[in-house]
C-alpha cells in the first residue's frame, strides 16, 4: 500500500511534467551527420535566448523591427543543417524519428514537395485549437539537409520574413517551368 | 609624452591589479585542455580600458584570448569550450566544418546588457573572445553607420 502510494504521489508529479513536454526531441544520429557534413550549423534558441537574441534586431529598419516583432511571440526557432560534399551521406531514415514526433492529431502535414533531382520538402504544422503553434519544415537536398523546427505561434506566410534571420534560410520561390516540370507536389 | 607615458603606465597597473574573471578561468581551462598558452597581446589592458570607459557601439567589456598551435579537432574544442563556459552560458550558434574550422557562440543576460561569448577554431589558430554589451547601443551605432551618418 505503502509503495503504491509512493507511486501514485511520483507519478502525480512526474506524469504532467511529461504530459507538457511535447518539444520535438532532434534525435541523437543528427550529431552523427555532423561528423560526416562538410559543414555543419547548430541554431539552438528557446524563449528566453529569442529575447535576448531578438536585442539585436534593430527598431529603426522596418524588416527588422517587424521581425523583432514576429520573434516576441516565439517560444523557440531550432535550425539543424548540414551540408554534404557528395550525394548519399544521409538518408531519409536519419530523419524518421523527427517524423515519427510530427503526428496527427497534433502536427499536420501541409506541404509535401518531391523532385526527380531528389530534392524533398515537407512542412508541418502544430495544431494548438484554432491557432497555429508551431512549425516543423525538412528540406532535403542530395548533398544538403535543413530542419527548422518553429515553436510558438505564427503565420505561414509571415515565415518568409523570418527567412534570413535567427538561423532561419531564405525562402524564396523558383517561378521555372524547367524545375517545375520534374515536380510533383502531393 | 612624460603625460601619456604615465597615463600608460597607470592603465597597465589597474588592468594587471583586476581580480581574475570568470573569462580568465576559462583561458586556464582551454589552456590547460589544448597544452598551449594564450598569446600575450601588446596595449590589450589599454583597449579595454577604453571599452571600458568610452563604450564604443555599446561595448563596456572585452577580453581576447589566442592561442597558436593548437592541434585541437573542432569537436573536441566544443566540449572544450562548453565544459569552460559551464551551464551560465546559453550556447546559441555552433558552426562546425570538416576542414577543422569552429565557432560557438555563447550568451548570457547581465542585467540590461549582454555577454556574448565567441569560441572560434580555424586550422591551428583558437580564439576565444567575451563582450560586454548594451545591444539597443549597438543597434544604434550598426543602424548609424549603415546609413552613412
Amino acid at each position: 500500500m505503502k509503495k503504491l502510494l509512493i507511486f501514485g504521489l511520483a507519478a502525480a508529479f512526474v506524469l504532467p511534467a511529461w504530459a507538457l513536454d511535447n518539444n520535438i526531441k532532434m534525435p541523437v544520429n543528427l550529431d552523427r551527420l555532423a561528423a560526416r557534413a562538410t559543414e555543419s550549423v547548430d541554431v539552438t534558441l528557446d524563449a528566453s535566448m529569442l529575447e535576448l537574441a531578438s536585442k539585436f534586431l534593430s527598431q529603426d529598419d522596418p524588416d527588422q523591427a517587424h521581425v523583432k516583432k514576429l520573434v516576441s511571440k516565439l517560444k523557440g526557432v531550432y535550425v539543424r543543417s548540414f551540408e554534404f560534399d557528395k550525394e548519399g551521406q544521409y538518408s531519409m531514415s536519419d530523419v524518421e524519428s523527427l517524423r515519427r514526433q510530427l503526428k496527427a492529431p497534433e502536427w499536420s502535414r501541409i506541404v509535401g514537395v518531391r523532385s526527380l533531382k531528389g530534392e524533398n520538402s515537407e512542412v508541418y504544422l502544430q495544431k494548438n485549437g484554432s491557432k497555429i503553434g508551431g512549425l516543423f519544415v525538412i528540406a532535403a537536398e542530395p548533398k544538403e539537409l535543413t530542419i527548422v523546427h518553429i515553436d510558438g505561434p505564427i503565420d505561414p506566410e509571415e515565415l518568409s520574413q523570418l527567412g534570413g534571420h535567427m538561423g532561419i534560410p531564405k525562402i524564396g520561390v523558383k517561378h521555372e517551368s524547367a524545375k517545375s516540370a520534374g515536380k510533383d507536389q502531393e | 609624452m612624460r603625460r601619456s607615458l604615465l597615463f600608460i603606465s597607470f592603465v597597465a597597473i589597474f588592468a594587471s591589479l583586476l581580480p581574475a574573471s570568470e573569462f580568465d578561468w576559462m583561458v586556464r581551462q582551454v589552456s590547460r585542455e589544448s597544452g598551449t598558452e594564450p598569446l600575450h597581446i601588446p596595449f590589450f589592458g589599454l583597449a579595454r580600458f577604453v571599452v571600458a570607459v568610452g563604450h564604443p557601439a555599446g561595448a563596456t567589456d572585452l577580453h581576447l584570448a589566442v592561442f597558436e598551435n593548437t592541434e585541437i579537432a573542432p569537436e573536441r574544442f566544443t566540449r572544450m569550450i562548453d565544459s569552460a563556459a559551464g551551464s551560465s552560458w546559453k550556447p546559441m550558434i555552433r558552426v562546425r566544418s570538416r576542414n577543422g574550422e569552429s565557432t560557438n557562440i555563447y550568451l548570457q543576460r547581465a542585467g540590461k546588457q549582454v555577454r556574448l561569448l565567441i569560441g572560434t577554431l580555424e586550422r591551428n589558430e583558437a580564439t576565444l573572445i567575451e563582450v560586454r554589451v548594451k545591444p539597443e547601443e549597438l543597434m544604434r551605432f550598426v543602424d548609424e553607420h549603415k546609413h552613412g551618418r
